[in-house]
């Protein structure tokens, strides 16, 4: 991974995404990054599957009779329990309905932060855009881990995630243009101006509305569907079967919708006079963005909608599922 | 992590060019971390600047730059050891001299834009109305309106008038008057003396105000005629925004009828400077902060026509609406040349906008050049040769009968008038003391008059 020339010891970015939570740290010149999948699978308790779950050094932990396996594990064990996962988050913010979403979400990112080496250490963690229609859902949200990693004993700092792809790859255009990360629970975009934000907004169409919408015509499980899309799904090829007509319709319904709010949110910043100098790219990022072909079908699409905001390029990522936690890398350096 | 600041806040700190010079300072950056402090730094520091350095043209270039620098400084040789590819020994020179620097270009540029702005402006001036002459051959004014031909009201004004719809632009009354608040600014609250007639104790006062003083804007004006469209409009919004940024006048009115509210009327607003009126009750000193100030955008100039119909209209929708709103006397509507004083040599007409001309009838208001203004007849002002040569060789009626009326009480009382006027004076001295006594211990809200 690139390295980053400001120090960034004691400095962490963390993606706190709906499907996966990743941190970034810098180990020696290098940036090191770290992934769990943010999801558990509750197994009823036996001798059995304890000795199971010991024997497979499987990140696990017992409540009320059940033990809960998280993280990397819990999709593992899914396929070998044919059982489905339970996310703590969803569309984006810690799911209210699932009595075990915090307690998971603090064991995963402990995992993952580990504890800190001073009182300076500092992480910075990533916030969708507010819902439009529960907003201060997003203040619940963001408190909750900002007071739980204090706890810890770190400092904390937020980024939208839309303007931490803009520090993660559009350092050369001097953090102008438009940050898109399209996540599991939601797509969040950014348009910032000389790294100041601009405009931003948040879609709850994203990687698991395909999952679900898909799962629910064609019968499979929302977790297979999942594994399709991210292993082998190419929306360059015309589909193969129905899963994958499935997947190709919802997919453009993710890229319509996501274009809509963005023609508007961009129409609503050129309207308060905003008048950008020259045209500016537009990078896509998170894991609903990596299936092969999605950059072409985004770019189709924008140049057909007569976006507000003069675009020179569409490009992707070069690590899609890393751009989130790198852009909050960058913020949190840059507070030191 | 840099501070959301609004797209608009942003973008009105640089132009075009210095945006542009900062993208092109931020590529050498090669450190991500490094490049996006290297922005915020020079945009806040930029921020911090007094906001006048940063509206002046070549001023504004010169204090980004000096900002920049202060940050690629900061970067280069402080601990934060970024690394810049910029050529940095004439760079490091420039750093440590950046004082100097700043102070020896800021210098020349204002001595030199003051010599070629006062030169410039007046050439510029000259030239503009001789252009415009040439281009078309109309007055400052519409060429129908023939001077002084406004009609009499026609109709008595109404009992009540009342405010239909208010919304983030402006207002709507019941008798038509809209008024746009886009500019307004809510000012100090109003606090004043009022002077019994009848020589009792001064009252203090505040809230409503008790009257208000009509103004020529005095700016800039293009011939109005269609050709003109761009320039008109383009001067009235310079007009209103440096009225605003002032708080001068509650009221403006446009050449096209179009009422401004500058100050809310519950606020005092910069007007009418050393002025003196008086009702039938009370005699009001200074009358800033118990008058609302209504501005014509016009050139006034004695014995000239100088506003449209247009505007006589919506002078009378806005004195009905003023005098409804906060039972102003009639007595009490009069124009800013029969209240304006020299209060050092004792003059009137200081400021001697609508000292004639004033369309009084169509607005349905009694001729206030008719009355002998107080500042004479209560306080002994006179007048000098200035004045009346400024009037056009004649003053209102209202100065003579000031004067014969000053000279028969002095008869009465068995003095000469220059000893009476001299009375007349030192309780004017009195009064201005106590007034401007209240105004200095209302710090900040102290403003000199226009």
């Amino acid at each position: 991974m690139e390295s980053v020339a400001a120090s960034g010891e004691g400095r962490i970015g963390l993606d706190i995404g709906t499907s996966k939570i990743m941190s970034i740290r810098q180990s020696g010149n290098q940036l090191k990054a770290s992934t769990e999948v943010n999801a558990f699978l509750p197994l009823p308790y036996s001798r059995i599957t304890e000795n199971i779950l010991l024997q497979n050094k499987v990140h696990y932990y017992q409540n009320n009779g059940h033990f809960f396996v998280y993280g990397n594990s819990a999709e593992k064990f899914a396929g070998l329990f044919n059982a489905e996962t339970r996310r703590p988050m969803s569309g984006g913010l810690i799911n209210p309905d699932e009595p075990a979403a915090l307690t998971l979400i603090k064991v995963i990112i402990k995992g993952l932060v580990k504890k800190p080496k001073s009182d300076d250490d500092l992480v910075c963690f990533s916030v969708p855009g507010a819902p439009a229609d529960a907003p201060h859902d997003l203040i619940y949200h963001e408190q909750l881990l900002k007071g739980y990693l204090s706890e810890l004993g770190f400092k904390t700092k937020s980024i939208n995630e839309g303007q931490a792809i803009i520090f993660a790859e559009l350092e050369k255009e001097n953090f102008t243009g438009i940050g898109i990360s399209c996540g599991g629970g939601m797509c969040n975009a950014c348009l910032a101006y000389l790294s100041v934000p601009v405009a931003s907004f948040s879609t709850t169409k994203a990687g698991d509305f395909i999952d679900k919408s898909v799962g629910s015509v064609t019968g499979e499980s929302a977790t297979r569907v999942k594994l399709i899309k991210e292993q082998s799904l190419d929306l360059t090829k015309d589909p193969k079967d129905k899963i994958e007509e499935a997947l190709h319709i919802y997919y453009d319904e993710v890229i319509g919708e996501l274009i809509r709010t963005l023609n508007d949110s961009m129409s609503k910043a050129s309207s308060e006079s905003h008048q950008l100098d020259a045209p500016v790219p537009v990078v896509l990022a998170g894991g609903t963005a990596q299936p092969a072909g999605f950059r072409d079908k985004f770019a189709k699409a924008l140049e057909a909608s007569n976006c507000p905001v003069p675009v020179s390029e569409v490009r992707l990522s070069s690590n899609p599922s890393q751009a989130t936690a790198r852009g909050a890398f960058i913020a949190a350096v840059y507070d030191s | 992590m840099p501070s959301p600041r609004s797209p608009l806040a942003l973008l009105g700190l640089l132009n075009r060019r210095l945006r542009a010079r900062l993208d092109s300072l931020s590529s050498r950056i090669p450190d991500p971390v490094h490049k996006l402090w290297f922005i915020n730094r020079t945009l806040e520091g930029f921020e911090a600047k007094p906001e006048g350095l940063r509206r002046l043209p070549i001023v504004r270039s010169i204090v980004f730059h000096y900002v920049a620098l202060e940050a690629i400084g900061e970067l280069v040789w402080s601990p934060r050891q970024g690394k810049i590819f910029l050529p940095t020994s004439p760079l490091r020179v420039a750093y440590r001299l950046r004082h100097a620097l700043l102070l020896v270009v800021m210098l020349a540029v204002g001595f030199t834009g003051y010599v070629a702005g006062n030169y410039g402006y007046g050439v510029g001036r000259q030239g503009a109305d001789w252009l415009f002459s040439q281009l078309i051959p109309v007055p400052a004014v519409a060429s129908n309106m023939p001077p002084t031909s406004f009609a009499p009201r026609a109709s008595p004004p109404p009992q009540n008038v009342w405010l239909v719809r208010a919304d983030d632009d402006g207002e709507l009354w019941s008798n038509g008057l809209r008024v746009v608040t886009t500019f307004e600014k809510p000012g100090p609250p109003r606090i004043y003396f009022a002077f019994p007639r009848d020589g009792s104790p001064p009252i203090p006062k505040g809230g409503a105000p008790v009257g208000i003083v009509y103004h020529a804007s005095q700016s800039d004006m293009a011939p109005l005629a269609r050709e003109f469209n761009r320039n008109i409009l383009s001067t009235t919004h310079d007009l209103l925004g440096w009225l605003s940024t002032r708080e001068i006048y509650n009221y403006i009115i446009d050449r096209f009828g179009q009422v401004y509210r500058i100050v809310s009327d519950d606020g005092v607003a910069v007007h009418a400077g050393a002025s003196i009126w008086a009702d039938e009750n009370y005699e009001y000193l200074n009358l800033n902060e118990s008058f609302i100030g209504v501005a014509f955008e016009s050139r006034w100039d004695a014995g000239l026509e100088v506003i449209t119909p247009a505007q006589v209209q919506a002078a009378l929708n806005l004195t009905d609406v003023l005098r409804s709103r906060h039972n102003i006397a009639d007595r009490n509507c009069v124009p800013h040349g029969l209240v304006s004083v020299n209060a050092t040599k004792k003059l009137i007409g200081y400021h001697a906008d609508w000292a004639r001309g004033f369309p009084f009838e169509a607005l349905g208001l009694e001729d206030k050049y008719l009355l002998p203004p107080p500042s004479i007849a209560a306080f002994g002002f006179t007048y000098d040769e200035d004045l009346v040569e400024r009037l056009g060789g004649e003053l209102w009626p209202g100065v003579a009968q000031a004067e014969r009326e000053l000279n028969a009480r002095a008869r009465d009382d068995g003095i000469t008038p220059e000893v009476l006027r001299a009375r007349l004076n030192l309780r004017y001295q009195q009064n201005i003391a106590l007034v401007n006594g209240s105004s200095s211990k209302r710090k900040g809200f102290t403003r000199a008059g226009r």
